[in-house]
């Protein structure tokens, strides 16, 4: 059964990894082909399916990003220098790096550069240029394969990480360079660990994604290539190959919207297989699906185990008993996805859809400012969602809150934003 | 163990109280009496003799219990900051004030400000050591011992780490027994102690000494140095003696963090959860529902409490052919009142908050959103809190909710 929402054109969904790799063909919103091929070869799995007018292609690249993210000690690994900017040094060495393994084998120098602003991106300190500069002749930071530059209160005043990515950009012009303002966000910490992957994917990111381009642009001559995110939305080629932390733990977000849209919903809980993604033993994940679109959160570990500010599907471990009695407690259909989890990844990358997030801090004193900002910060993440290939006019606000912050000064609240939009036919490669 | 501070003359600390009289305020339950919490409270079994590495994720999710009000951004970096510290440094022995020696000079310690802007501004690792040292300076006399000011919220984990970096006793007991909007919100200052003298100390390794000529000028002389030292600052305050707290402190309140933080971690349906917390906190749910909506500047604002007010709406689940009720929480920093179909349910001091039903979990304040479905959580304060004077100090009317508190009735 069709979900309401699911596109009517052909569309086919692709999720690679490195053991095995797997696409299916929708059209009219039903599974029409299926091609599974071990490896990476997506040439190859492509040149399995039938190949009508395609509308567009979704891959999702999270498992191969994963691996390369897990591969540290390898010969291949990814080496990070880490500058934090932050008003001095941690007097404990665990709180001078980061607290998840995942993160720490990628680093290979971490530094601190005097500076820092509050969550009002008030600055806390002078920032210290002199000693960017001389951190940029080191061999740990100039032999780098990615440099992650974060600074306290980045996301509320982005100036000092990008007067340190001005030295660094002359210095080393070129490095490749991850701003964690670039990504947003609240917590120093998880803001780290998303500029950190997203340095150390870079490279591998892009030989990923020149290779999907150049077949998809051979054997779907017609048809959008697009990114699928954590959050089970798409982006851009482009904005995939900048920051392509922003495909890590796409998995399950793509599951759970494959499991609703073969169960013909828009709006359910999803219980998924155990294979979905890595969790205790014995118990199943349980998500939910909002409008379509998975049910997502920041701060999840997505499968590497460490906490990201952009979101990923939010899931709950449960014994299997338990998570089939949470249809009693719930106003919502429960749906069993007992297929084969790639299949149904493939399935919710082909009915994804363009997506942004905001998550930011803003001060109010009215509720009229209230309202300003809100129409802000929709009208930014519908500009964002646009430029990353959603049709002009079709974004719509998925999930907005704003919420007071406690203990803060009074009128501080967290303003969040997810927009979806509906694919532009004109970008892409055609 | 190592003594804190300089060397120098015991004695009573504070300009605003009188030693020795611990007062008793009121019909619910007397204060200082160990173990007990009148009518509305829990007794406790199975005290802690001391927090290990181990204890370091129970002792999370219970402080995240008693005070829903910091997300999840800061929890890895302290989680494993405090792990690692007790590995180092061993167990921090945990007492009850009155197995200490009475003139044992103690410290309250927590995080003055904003969860949020501590996990954007994470502590160097000598905050909350520095600030004790340099209370200890101001006051002439070593301190023996650190207690929680309040043992909720990440404010249970810094007094640990005080503890284990100064190779001290931390007190079993506490001022608030959850956290309330201001650093004289406490059982100390009903029992006549003052939080002044008081030291800052923030992230830019920057301190403030402050004293004050009433306990009830600390916090409005204190918040404006908090602001400056990046919105967040480590607290040591109410200076006082073992003999002194075992009166007036809130016994137990350190103990029970670990024992709720482990039923927490052992499940993640809502059902079970909340019946087994209703066995071992006297909670009680009083609706399951939606979020339908978040509204802000809901209610006149005082500016000198944190955070404005705020509301969240929830549409409870049909139950059968009978419609639910809409539920009216009222924030301001904490839940501090439920209001079903207009009539008030619970209010503060009772401590609310809200469990996600998909997730089997406390939600955090700063991450609630439309379509959240939500357990509503009522459990008991300490019974202190219900005293008229402790009413006065933390009931409905100090957030302009003049109505009767409910337990009053």
């Amino acid at each position: 059964m069709p979900a309401p929402t699911s596109p009517r054109r052909p569309r086919v969904g692709v999720t690679l990894g490195p053991d095995r790799s797997h696409a299916a063909l929708l059209d009219g919103g039903l599974v029409v082909a299926q091609a599974s091929v071990p490896g990476a070869d997506l040439r190859r799995l492509l040149r399995a399916l039938p190949r009508p007018d395609v509308d567009g292609v979704t891959l999702d690249i999270s498992r191969m990003l994963s691996d390369t993210a897990r591969s540290a000690g390898g010969t291949g690994r990814p080496r990070v220098a880490v500058l934090r900017i932050v008003p001095r040094p941690a007097t404990d060495d665990a709180l001078g790096r980061h607290p998840a393994t995942v993160v720490e084998d990628l680093v290979h120098g971490r530094f601190t550069v005097g500076g820092g602003s509050d969550l009002f991106g008030r600055a806390l300190r002078e920032l210290d240029l002199a000693g960017a500069e001389r951190l940029a002749g080191l061999p740990a930071v100039r032999d780098a394969d990615g440099i992650a530059v974060v600074a306290a209160g980045s996301h509320a005043q982005p100036r000092q990480e990008l007067a340190v990515a001005a030295v660094l950009r002359r210095r080393l012009p070129s490095a490749h360079l991850s701003l964690a303002a670039d990504l947003g966000g609240q917590g120093l910490v998880a803001r780290e660990a998303t500029a950190v992957l997203d340095a150390a994917l870079g490279r591998r990111a892009a030989d990923l994604l020149d290779e999907a381009e150049d077949a998809a642009g051979r054997l779907l001559p017609g048809a959008a290539l697009t990114v699928a995110r954590g959050d089970g939305g798409w982006a851009s080629l482009a904005l995939a190959r900048a920051h392509p932390v922003l495909g890590v733990g796409a998995g399950p977000a793509l599951q759970l919207q494959g499991a609703a849209a073969l169960a013909g919903r828009t709006d359910c809980r999803v219980v998924l297989s155990p294979a979905a993604a890595e969790g205790p033993a014995g118990h199943v994940p349980l998500g939910e699906v909002r409008h379509g679109l998975a049910s997502v959160q920041p701060y999840g570990t997505a499968d590497l185990g460490t906490a990201l500010v952009v979101p990923t599907a939010a899931l709950t471990w449960m014994p299997p008993a338990a998570a089939g009695s949470a249809a009693g407690t719930a106003d919502l259909p429960l749906v069993t996805a007992d297929g084969d989890p790639l299949q149904l990844a493939c399935v919710g990358a082909a009915v994804s859809r363009p997506t942004a997030w905001l998550d930011e801090i803003a001060v109010i004193d009215s509720t009229e400012r209230l309202a300003e900002v809100r129409r802000d910060a929709q009208e930014r993440a519908t500009a964002i969602v646009t430029a990353n290939g959603a049709a002009p006019g079709t974004a719509t606000v998925v999930e907005m809150s704003a919420v007071a912050v406690p203990y803060s000064p009074s009128g501080t609240v967290r303003v969040r934003v997810r927009i979806a939009g509906v694919a532009d036919d004109r970008i892409g490669i055609r | 163990m190592r003594a804190v501070g300089t060397v120098g003359t015991a004695g009573t600390v504070g300009t605003a109280g009188g030693v020795g009289t611990a007062g008793t305020p009121g019909t619910a339950g007397g204060v200082g009496t160990a173990g007990t919490a009148g009518t509305a409270g829990t007794s406790w079994v199975g005290t802690a003799g001391a927090l290990t590495a181990a204890d370091v994720p129970a002792l999370y999710e219970g402080a995240t219990f008693y005070s829903p009000a910091v997300g999840d951004a800061s929890k890895s970096s302290l989680v494993d900051w405090l792990t690692e510290l007790l590995e180092r440094n061993g167990p921090v022995p945990v007492q009850r004030p009155g197995t200490l020696d009475p003139e044992t000079a103690c410290v309250a310690v927590c995080v003055m400000g904003s969860g949020s802007a501590l996990a954007d501004l994470p502590p160097a690792g000598d905050e909350f050591a520095t600030a004790v040292e340099h209370l200890a300076q101001v006051c002439g006399r070593r301190f023996g011992a650190v207690y929680p000011l309040a043992a909720a919220t990440v404010s249970a984990l810094v007094p640990v780490a005080a503890a284990a970096q100064l190779s001290v006793p931390l007190l079993d007991a506490d001022g608030m027994g959850r956290t309330f909007a201001l650093i004289h919100h406490t059982a100390m200052t009903l029992g006549g102690l003052s939080p002044a003298p008081l030291v800052l100390c923030g992230a830019t390794g920057e301190t403030v000494a402050i004293g004050a000529a009433a306990a009830w000028r600390a916090d409005g002389l204190a918040r404006p140095s908090v602001d400056v030292l990046g919105g967040w600052a480590a607290l040591a305050a109410y200076p006082s003696s073992a003999g002194r707290l075992a009166r007036v402190a809130l016994p137990g309140t350190v103990s029970r963090l670990v024992n709720v933080g482990r039923l927490l971690l052992s499940t993640t349906d809502a059902d079970v959860l909340l019946t087994r917390l209703a066995a071992i906190t006297g909670s009680r749910r009083v609706g399951r529902g939606r979020i339908v909506e978040l509204e802000h500047l809901s209610r006149p604002s005082d500016v000198t409490v944190p955070a404005h007010p705020s509301s969240v709406v929830v549409d409870e689940l049909p139950d059968g052919d009978a419609p639910g009720r809409l539920f009216r929480l009222e924030l301001r920093s904490e839940i501090v009142a439920v209001f079903a179909d207009g009539a008030l349910l619970a209010a503060t001091p009772d401590l609310i908050c809200l469990v996600d039903v998909l997730r089997g979990r406390v939600s955090t304040l700063d991450s609630l959103e439309p379509g959240d479905l939500v357990d509503i959580l009522v459990t008991p304060a300490d019974a202190v809190w219900y005293s008229p004077e402790g009413l006065a100090m933390v009931g409905p009317a100090t957030h302009g909710i003049p109505l009767d508190h409910p337990r009053r009735r």
